[in-house]
């Protein structure tokens, strides 16, 4: 988990009013390799404490001189894409996380169709140079906002050609059943975007009889504040205050108490922690309701009402 | 994490498992295939779909698939044709349901729009011969003799989904053309 790589930032670019792009170059080492559809978490030093987001890599996979990501500016953010945005400068240098892939392409698939809404573009923009490096057939649908979150349309368009369909959601709304409906046999679905993007795809195409095997999606939510809580730890009998605008996951670190953990959102289901007592707001797209009895994920959950007896 | 009581030394058996049939009531299309030795069951599950927007059903011996080879040429059409979405059931003996799944997913489906109903008889199997890398139809029994290179086989419980076969190994070293009839 201490897999942590230092890197300087080469450029950092806006490339729409909400979207900025950062590169990242090494300090010393190369860049580890990654497959198309990896993250990396960055480390983000804000005055009180460092956050951990993870970002999409947007270059092609087999570039190790550089790391390219793209940070959307969040409104209700907790510090982290505010200070990308704002307070990162050409030259900081800054920890990454290596990367893992929790959104791999389907090795078998006969045929890729991407379904991306606004800034759910940056796995497919690793994705799309892989799949031509390989000469796979696919085809990448982009729904974006004019102006806010179209970043990638143009040189996309240039990359693609006719396999890119771009929607503006103002003058051509994504209108997913003739998408669905007559893909060949073999074909994977991927879906990366907003979550009632990635529901609403997820549902037409069960309706159309895909099985969950074929689809694929990628939820970008982080950790989200809540009410302060206070936890206890069964096996150390520590006690820890958890705070607002921070995470239960955040705050046991903070604490040098340190749990695998992938996606920070809730998705990813490797930093699943038994709780032994105590009232949750489950917020994970990842435990069963069953196994919400006694289990939690603290990158998105949080306790409220009785006090929170963790299994730690 | 191994719970397992079970020794290491535990003979090890890998065979197929045939799950109860599921239908998938969102598929479009549902193909059933069979090879004719159960008719009845055949003819059950196509009235069970027929609420479903499209079954089609090919049965071995009947006039227009009167061979394995003619079925499997009408079913490599029938899947050029279709999009994902598609059901397939496949009845009969266990090679048979294993040869159509392997040309299933020679056309791209997945294990997931396959469903095998359990054999009406696992007296034919195929094995595949380890030493020529042939799969043949063989009589159930513990030895055969593969028709390609003349290797006498033992059969081994251990199967293999993507060839549909058993393994087949070399049943003397010391002489393996020897102790079979042809």
């Amino acid at each position: 988990m201490n897999d942590v790589i230092q890197v300087r930032v080469h450029a950092a670019l806006n490339i729409t009013p909400v979207i900025r792009e950062i590169t990242f170059e090494p300090v010393d080492t190369a860049l580890p390799a990654y497959s198309a559809g990896s993250h990396v978490q960055v480390h983000i030093p804000l005055a009180q404490r460092t956050l951990r987001n993870a970002y999409s890599l947007l270059n092609a996979p087999a570039d190790r001189t550089a790391y390219r990501i793209a940070v959307r500016l969040q409104e209700h953010s907790r510090g982290g894409s505010r200070y990308l945005h704002e307070n990162l400068k050409v030259g900081d240098v800054l920890n990454l996380s290596r990367p893992a892939n929790l959104f791999p392409i389907h090795t078998l698939g006969r045929h890729h169709i991407l379904i991306a809404g606004g800034i759910g573009i940056t796995p497919f923009l690793a994705y799309s140079e892989h799949l031509l490096r390989e000469g796979a057939s696919f085809e990448l649908h982009y729904a974006y906002r004019s102006g806010l979150t179209d970043a990638y349309v143009q040189p996309l368009a240039e990359r693609l050609g006719d396999r890119l369909h771009a929607y503006d959601s103002l003058e051509r709304p994504l209108n997913l059943a003739p998408i669905l409906s007559n893909q060949p046999l073999g074909s994977h679905l991927y879906i990366c975007g907003p979550q009632r993007l990635l529901a609403s795809v997820r549902e037409q195409a069960s309706a159309l009889g895909w099985p969950d095997g074929r689809i694929h999606w990628e939820a970008f939510s982080s950790a989200e504040p809540g009410l302060p809580f206070s936890v206890e730890l069964a096996q150390s009998g520590r006690r820890i205050e958890v705070g607002a605008d921070q995470s239960l996951l955040e705050a046991l670190e903070a604490n040098a108490v340190e749990i695998p953990n992938l996606c920070r959102g809730g998705v990813c289901g490797q930093c699943v922690t038994r709780y032994v007592k105590g009232d949750v707001t489950h917020r994970d797209h990842f435990l069963a309701a069953n196994e919400r009895a006694d289990r939690l994920m603290p990158c998105v959950s949080r306790g409220c009402g009785s006090s929170l007896v963790l299994d730690l | 994490m191994a719970n397992s009581t079970a020794s290491p030394h535990a003979p090890f058996k890998s065979v197929p498992y045939y799950p109860p049939m599921a239908i998938n009531p969102d598929a479009r299309c549902h193909l059933v295939i069979s090879d004719g030795s159960d008719l009845p069951r055949t003819q059950a599950l196509v009235s069970r779909l027929a609420q479903t927007p499209r079954v089609d059903s090919l049965v071995l011996g009947a006039s227009d698939t009167p061979s394995l080879q003619r079925l499997l040429q009408v079913l490599a059409q029938w899947f050029a044709g279709l999009h994902v979405g598609v059901q397939l059931h496949v009845l009969g003996s266990e090679a048979f349901l294993w040869t159509i799944h392997a040309q299933a997913t020679a056309h791209g489906l997945s294990n997931e729009e396959i469903s095998l109903c359990s054999p009406t008889d696992a007296m034919q199997r195929l094995v595949y011969c380890v030493h020529c890398a042939n799969v043949h139809s063989h009589p159930l029994a513990d030895a055969v003799k593969c028709p390609a290179c003349a290797v006498a086989l033992e059969v081994r419980e251990h199967f293999s989904r993507r060839l549909g076969a058993y393994l087949g190994v070399c049943r003397n070293a010391d002489a393996p053309y020897s102790g079979l009839p042809a």
